[in-house]
């Protein structure tokens, strides 16, 4: 049983810890970028519960299902839920995060479209979870 | 030892890569705000083509190994425990 | 197994057999026809989603009930112990001995099944498979999620005596011409995932007690918190 060269192995372990290096670090900055909140991003509270929605602005304005917001602008998500676990999802903005009562989890954006997009609740809570909706309104920065 | 410095070269540039990358990354100034979907959806876009390309190559290796070293093949060779008879 | 087709032994006997090869089937068997009633429960899923609105569910409670016990039928009904099956049919032939190390705790092990699978089944819970707080402790209604606790408790004690069997039989009841590297992958994989197993569910059923304990009331153990 001689000793074989094992070049190879070695070169299949470089190999995969530069892939993974790369892709965690790919990940990080991603996350970095995402994660960043803007200083000037607008405070608006999210609070789920079984089975609806309600939002309430900086200026006291609150609303039930439905959120309006200016294009352009940076707004920075605080929920938290009042009984179960929910989860606030903007899908086309690709806002995602659960409200879990007890806490405050923070997301942001900054929408660039005008229009109206589904907010819907992606953490399983009961009988209308399926139904659990609301309507994000995109408008104009003028009105 | 030659092994050793060809491993270290290829780490060294690979991390080397996206760490150039995140310094010259957007930042964000009012009004010019990250758009979240475009860089999760890239990311997400760029991952799926690592992880396709590896499981191609790892699948397609496995496979021609297989293919390779089965007993049926006109070019295997008996393995130590059948040369000696043992088990 | 042609044999014993042409001429089989009576049904009690193979019922109260011992042996790893009938025990091994006997969980082959039960965890396949538990793969049907999970897939009959799938198929119920897909018919009710493939057009918009509602078709064949009546309302969304059932339609939540459904999918939960799905994934606990095919996690906890199918997946392992058809693993366990398979595991306690090849194992001693893989490791050339007679049987099992405990071949009455064996059947043990897997007569806990039945009776686990019928709490389930007679419970149907609504929190998903994965019970998460706070819904499977404020939230969920009636002794299905009660009935569904205990369930996977007799499951989980069930694949830790299934645990303690193969490492047992693998480590200590192996051939002693066999060295322990030459012990096939197989075996050893099951060796290794038994390892895995009897460290984690005895995690996983103090969790399970918890959940028991948050949702009578006794106490505040997963939620730490009064929700307002």
């Amino acid at each position: 049983m001689g000793h074989h060269s094992n070049w190879a192995e070695w070169i299949y372990v470089g190999v995969v810890i530069a892939l993974m290096a790369w892709v965690g670090s790919e990940a990080w900055n991603a996350e970095r970028l995402v994660d960043h909140i803007p200083e000037d991003a607008e405070v608006i509270k999210v609070t789920g519960q079984q089975w609806f929605w309600t939002f309430e602005h900086e200026d006291g304005t609150k609303e039930i299902g439905e959120l309006h917001v200016k294009v352009g602008k940076a707004y920075k998500f605080e929920i938290t839920s009042k009984d179960v676990d929910h989860s606030f999802n903007i899908h086309d903005y690709v806002v995602l995060m659960d409200a879990v009562p007890g806490r405050i989890n923070t997301v942001w954006f900054a929408p660039t479209d005008v229009g109206e997009f589904p907010i819907q609740c992606r953490e399983y809570c009961g009988l209308i979870h399926y139904n659990m909706r609301g309507t994000l309104y995109v408008e104009d920065a003028s009105t | 030892m030659k092994s050793i410095f060809g491993l270290f070269l290829v780490l060294a540039i690979l991390v080397i890569i996206p760490i150039v990358d995140y310094a010259f990354a957007a930042g964000d100034e009012p009004g010019h705000y990250v758009d979240r979907r475009v860089v999760i959806w890239n990311l997400f876009y760029r991952m799926m083509t690592v992880a396709f390309t590896v499981g191609a190559v790892v699948s397609g290796t496995i496979i021609w190994l297989c293919w390779r070293f089965r007993e049926s093949h006109p070019k295997a060779t008996p393995t130590p425990y059948e040369k000696e008879g043992v088990w | 197994m042609v044999l014993e087709l042409q001429k089989p032994r009576p049904i009690w006997q193979i019922m109260f057999s011992t042996h790893h090869t009938d025990v091994g089937l006997m969980y082959i068997i039960t965890s396949v026809a538990f793969l049907f009633m999970g897939g009959v429960l799938a198929l119920l899923i897909r018919a009710e989603l493939f057009f918009p609105g509602s078709q064949i569910i009546a309302d969304s409670m059932t339609f939540n009930r459904i999918f939960t016990v799905h994934g606990t039928t095919m996690i906890f009904l199918f997946l392992l112990p058809f693993a366990a099956g398979v595991g306690n049919y090849f194992v001693p032939i893989m490791i050339r001995y007679k049987d099992m190390a405990y071949p009455k705790l064996n059947a043990i092990a897997f007569w806990m099944i039945p009776p686990a699978a019928t709490l389930i089944w007679l419970g149907f819970a609504d929190f998903t498979w994965y019970a998460t707080p706070p819904y499977s402790i404020i939230s969920a209604p009636g002794p299905a999620a009660d009935m569904w606790i205990f369930g996977l408790k007799i499951l989980g004690v069930s694949s830790v005596l299934g645990a303690i069997n193969f490492i047992v039989t693998i480590l200590k009841c192996k051939h002693p011409d066999m060295s322990i590297g030459q012990v096939p992958l197989l075996a050893w994989s099951f060796l290794t995932s038994s390892l895995i197993v009897l460290v984690a569910i005895p995690t996983f059923a103090a969790a399970l007690l918890m959940l028991l304990t948050d949702r009578l009331g006794v106490s505040a153990l997963v939620l730490v918190y009064l929700p307002s």
